[in-house]
């Protein structure tokens, strides 16, 4: 479980797209950023990742600002694992693309098979583990993509739209697994989304990011206007400053 | 027609009768080509990923300058490296003039700006999305380097079979470095260009079709692993 202060961050890349972010998440929890399409969601994911560097402010993971030294970034990053809103598949079979954050480890072969079996059973990939995974429909890529990245156990787990385009049995187990993963290991999970439903069901804290600014955080249910007794299995929309969505 | 029908049925007698001497040169012409497509291989890879990570500014033009390169005469490497290993030359105390090595060493030069440039181009063509999710996942620099040479790798295998078509089919390195000796330095080529000096068009034929049959042999072989790896 990793603490995450985010201070006063910009991130200029053509145009300005994130600016003057300023987010607290604790140790443990789940955080949600909302907000629509183009509003900076990913872009703070992949500086949360340390794949891109901020143009002003800083990061830091449990008190500690992380260097542009690259074996530190790769300490931090090896804590941490992305799903990203378009998965990539490596051209390898379906148990290799689990197993492959595995061997990047140095974990022995036998914990790489014993570690990948379970979370492929996990995520009810077993059947498919000798498939190559570019042959996968978009909901199995999704499951793929998520089993990659829960199997090493990370500290901070990042999910960038980790349910879109899946039908309802997919979303569901997505979801049941990240709560499992929070409940057990304490990792600290960041979700970006647009879709409500998806950020209430899973999150207890939110940011709301229009136009690269957060313009509202705090609890989910004080942010979406939620009772607190029912969480939404539809999508539910959201409107602040006069934007929907 | 009668010498290309001759030469089919002296090439048919050559391989059904394991004729000694074509056998000899043959195995030595691929161990030859073997040697130097493996090491130029395993230079070159690492080689074309760091060249290919690199945000150097003359990595354009270096580019550019390896691909000049693939029209490289033979006859210049050749010479080249007669100079460099002649007695008078820098590394004549090494004494592997008119020795396998040096025809080895030959190969290497001949072919690495090939290996080099479509391994390049190769590495070039993965997704940036491929390298971030390497990356995502805890790779080292190293290891995305591996990564995108395994998503590149039908290109690579491309550049391999390239490369080994260059070295099994050249010449001039072979004859001004090798020296065509007998029992030595003799390959495939170097036979036929002496057989067909002396005349012998029907062998130096056959020597040509074994030539071609083993480089296709080769080429199917690494169309079957690039086939198995997809």
């Amino acid at each position: 479980m990793i603490h995450i202060r985010i201070e006063n961050l910009s991130f200029s890349y053509e145009k300005e797209v994130l600016k003057d972010i300023s987010i607290e998440i604790k140790a443990g929890q789940i955080f949600a950023l909302i907000g629509p399409v183009g509003s900076g969601k990913t872009t703070l994911l992949r500086l949360l990742n340390l794949l891109d560097s901020p143009s002003s402010g800083k990061i830091c993971f449990d008190d500690v600002e992380i260097s542009s030294s690259p074996s530190q970034k790769l300490e931090m990053r090896r804590k941490t694992s992305l799903v990203f809103q378009k998965p990539v598949m490596f051209n390898a079979s379906v148990f290799d693309n689990v197993a492959y954050p595995l061997k990047l480890r140095n974990y022995q072969r036998r914990h790489v098979r014993e570690m990948t079996e379970r979370v492929l059973e996990d995520t009810g990939l077993i059947e498919l583990a000798g498939r190559n995974a570019r042959a996968l429909s978009g909901g199995e890529v999704q499951r793929v993509a998520f089993a990659r990245a829960i199997v090493t156990n990370p500290h901070l787990l990042l999910l960038d739209e980790p349910t879109a385009n899946c039908d309802r049995t997919t979303i569901n187990l997505i979801e049941q697994l990240t709560m499992k993963l929070n409940h057990e290991t304490g990792t600290t999970i960041v979700l970006a989304t647009h879709a409500m439903d998806v950020a209430s069901r899973l999150a207890g804290t939110a940011a709301v990011l229009i136009d690269g600014r957060v313009v509202s955080t705090g609890s989910i249910y004080k942010i979406l206007n939620l009772t607190g007794t029912e969480l939404p299995q539809t999508a539910i929309s959201c409107n602040i400053n006069g934007l929907t969505f | 027609m009668k010498e290309l029908a001759g030469a089919f049925a002296k090439a048919a007698q050559l391989i059904i009768t394991f004729d000694p001497q074509v056998l000899e040169v043959t195995f030595r012409t691929l161990r030859i080509s073997l040697t130097s497509t493996i090491i130029a291989g395993l230079l070159c890879l690492p080689f074309a990923g760091i060249i290919s990570f690199s945000n150097h500014s003359g990595k354009r033009a270096f580019i550019s300058f390896i691909q000049t390169l693939y029209s490289l005469p033979t006859i210049c490497v050749g010479l080249l490296v007669f100079i460099l290993f002649s007695r008078s030359g820098p590394f004549g105390n090494a004494g592997i003039l008119f020795t396998p090595s040096a025809m080895v060493i030959a190969q290497i030069i001949l072919i690495s700006p090939i290996l080099l440039g479509l391994t390049i181009s190769g590495l070039s063509s993965v997704d940036k999305p491929v390298k971030d999710t390497a990356v995502s996942l805890g790779a080292s620099r190293a290891q995305v380097i591996w990564t995108v040479i395994k998503e590149a790798r039908f290109s690579v295998i491309s550049g391999i079979t390239m490369g080994f078509g260059r070295a099994i089919s050249e010449v001039g390195c072979a004859i001004i470095v090798g020296g065509n000796i007998k029992g030595f330095t003799r390959i495939l080529t170097t036979s036929i260009a002496l057989e067909t000096q002396r005349g012998e068009l029907e062998l130096a034929l056959a020597l040509g079709i074994i030539l071609l049959t083993m480089a296709l042999i080769i080429n199917l072989a690494l169309s079957i692993v690039e086939e198995k790896s997809r």
